[in-house]
């Protein structure tokens, strides 16, 4: 059995918390880390993620020219890491994006600028590792860190790597800050997690990253390492678009995997980085869920000092949890926009296992598969339309007879949700004093397209969004084939989505709108 | 502004923002409950509305609270967009 062990790890949070990062009319707090000046979120995301994978990498005994023997895979979770060009921090149309604004055009130089920003692919290119290794973002919402780790320990555990780069960065934007204050769940002050009197989040920025590797790779390099991400659990609540399902029966799922990958018995956890947003909805789901599972009372969440860090705050609590877990294993959770949810627990390699078993939910029900021609959920974008009439067509082929938690999503992309992240950038550009629509901000997500498919097709075990330009399909399928032979499900509907729109097809002329999605099932 | 232009404008906001595809700004009761029954709407429409209520009426809703009497109908919206000093869209 491979186990995936953490040979280095990094975080980097924000040191200071200022209240005018953005417009002036915006007065909310925001976790910033103080020294990065770079005002463009997408590449302000990009700096914070090489500080730290240079960071991780010196702690794991390695310099970049060190990667070019071994099998290597990147994989991040972000969420402004790919919105690419629409405005900048200070609320200004980012300069491809404006040009496009003026004139209707776009300089082709741009649109080639604008394909290699993928986080993932981006860091492939810097470190000098071949054009062909395995790197994708998840594009996740909230738990697309834990779920980048996720995959990665997928890519260790099948032979697919000898080292994984994984984690999550995410810089403070203007537009996740518009769009929570928009959505009513935005503190006027830092956040305070499970607090009776919290009222909200906090949006901060950083990176966390984990350097997994194989045993075998450590041995080689003449290294050995105690710690390792015993398990990792997903699933999707299908429920809500922003909000999490009150009786927390996905979250418990998620867990209850996580724990089962790790042969680790509840009793075992010895502390919790659990998600705490400080929202009303989120912290009570976590904490009724944890409360009922766990025995530990070792709950130490830490957006109350970092911010709420998005696609980053799922590494970067992983990072934290691995700092905890020399004595015994710790378990971190994630719930996501969407209703998505995110497990990992982190470990002692040689913690003694206990047999895995399955303890599957008593009132789960066989799948049902969505009714042929059943409507678009009312609200969903054009991107997610797309998708739910992929995702649900493709549902017709899931085997009978499959519990519908083990049903499962994977929703491939190059460029997600661009025409409703424009939308939503014209509308704050147009006047920035006034709150912009929450409905638009929730479709700028990329994983919206995917929420609305698991609502509407029933989907209640893993789901995930994947995004990169190259091979993202192929990589989709990969993963969902391990899926199944891992059996962490038994049916999985994957597919890529991908919408040609204006101004997005000035910077790719050769872009055509794409839907395909496939079964892969359990024989 | 009189009343029954107002409350034409803001089903028609309504109708566009919160996609209601089959639903005509003649088809909405003045009077019918929005949340629950009659047009099912939830607490994402429900900020969705109060950000209608800000660009489009200029109306000031920091006192708005959750499950305020305010969205019990098209007519109490109405109400509280005339109660604002400055309520012209």
């Amino acid at each position: 059995m491979v186990l995936p062990l953490i040979s280095g790890m990094a975080k980097l949070t924000a040191d200071s918390v200022v209240r005018t990062f953005f417009h002036p009319a915006w007065t909310k707090p925001v976790f910033v880390v103080s020294g990065e000046t770079e005002n463009r979120p997408d590449l302000r995301t990009l700096h914070l993620l090489s500080q730290t994978v240079d960071r991780a990498l010196a702690q794991a005994g390695l310099v970049p020219d060190d990667l070019r023997n071994m099998r290597v895979g990147v994989c991040l979770g972000t969420t402004v890491g790919c919105q690419f060009c629409t405005v900048m921090n200070d609320l200004h149309p980012t300069p491809a994006y404006g040009r496009f604004l003026e004139t209707g055009t776009a300089d082709p130089q741009e649109g080639k600028d604008y394909l290699s920003r993928n986080p993932a692919e981006w860091l492939v290119r810097r470190l000098g590792l071949p054009e062909d290794v395995p790197a994708v973002c998840v594009t996740n919402a909230c738990s697309s860190g834990a779920d980048a780790i996720g995959v990665a320990t997928s890519w260790i555990r099948s032979g697919r790597c000898d080292l994984v780069i994984a984690g999550g960065c995410d810089s403070l934007s203007a537009i996740p800050f518009s769009g929570f204050s928009a959505l009513g769940v935005y503190s006027d002050n830092p956040c305070k997690p499970f607090a009776e009197d919290r009222d909200g989040l906090t949006l901060g920025e950083g990176a966390g990253i984990l350097i997994l590797e194989t045993e075998a790779s450590l041995r080689v390099r003449g290294v050995s390492r105690s710690l390792a991400v015993l398990g990792y659990g997903s699933s999707c609540d299908a429920y809500h678009l922003t909000a999490p399902d009150p009786s927390g029966a996905g979250l418990r799922r998620a867990v209850q995997t996580a724990l089962m990958e790790a042969g680790v018995a509840p009793s075992e956890i010895t502390a919790i980085n659990p998600h705490g947003t400080a929202t009303r909805n989120n912290d009570a789901v976590e904490q009724q869920v944890l409360g009922e599972l766990l025995s530990t009372s070792r709950i130490l969440p830490t957006k109350n000092k970092t911010g709420h860090t998005l696609g980053a705050a799922g590494a970067i609590e992983a990072v934290f949890a691995a700092e905890l877990a020399r004595e015994g294993a710790v378990l971190s959770t994630s719930l996501a926009f969407g209703g998505s949810n995110a497990a990992l627990v982190i470990g002692p390699a040689d913690l003694p296992r206990t047999p895995c078993v399955d303890e599957r939910d008593p009132a789960d029900v066989p799948y049902e598969k969505p009714a042929p021609g059943k409507s678009i959920p009312r609200r969903a974008s054009g991107f997610a339309r797309l998708a739910v009439e992929g995702v649900c067509q493709a549902a017709q082929q899931v085997p009978d007879g499959i519990a519908r938690t083990r049903v499962g999503l994977i929703l491939a992309t190059a460029f997600g949700a661009h025409r409703e992240t424009f939308a939503f950038a014209d509308e704050l550009l147009e006047d920035p004093e006034l709150p912009p629509s929450p409905l638009r901000f929730s479709h700028t997500v990329h994983n919206a397209a995917a929420a609305y498919s698991a609502i509407a097709a029933g989907i209640h075990g893993p789901c995930l969004t994947l995004c990169a330009f190259r091979n993202v399909r192929e990589r989709a399928e990969e993963l969902a084939t391990y899926w199944i032979d891992s059996g962490f499900a038994d049916a999985v509907i994957v597919g890529q989505v991908d919408e040609s729109h204006s101004p997005l097809v000035c910077f790719v002329p050769t872009l055509e709108n794409m839907v395909q999605f496939d079964v892969i099932a359990r024989r | 502004m009189n009343r029954d232009e107002l409350k034409r404008q803001l089903k028609e906001f309504i109708i566009e923002r919160l996609s209601l595809e089959s639903v005509t700004p003649e088809s909405i009761d003045d009077d019918a409950p929005l949340f629950g029954d009659g047009l099912q709407l939830d607490s994402l429409d429900a900020v969705e509305i109060i950000v209608i209520l800000q660009r489009k009426f200029h109306c000031d809703v920091k006192q708005i609270k959750k499950g305020s009497e305010i969205f019990r109908s098209i007519n109490a919206l109405a109400d509280f967009i005339e109660s604002q000093p400055h309520s012209e869209p």
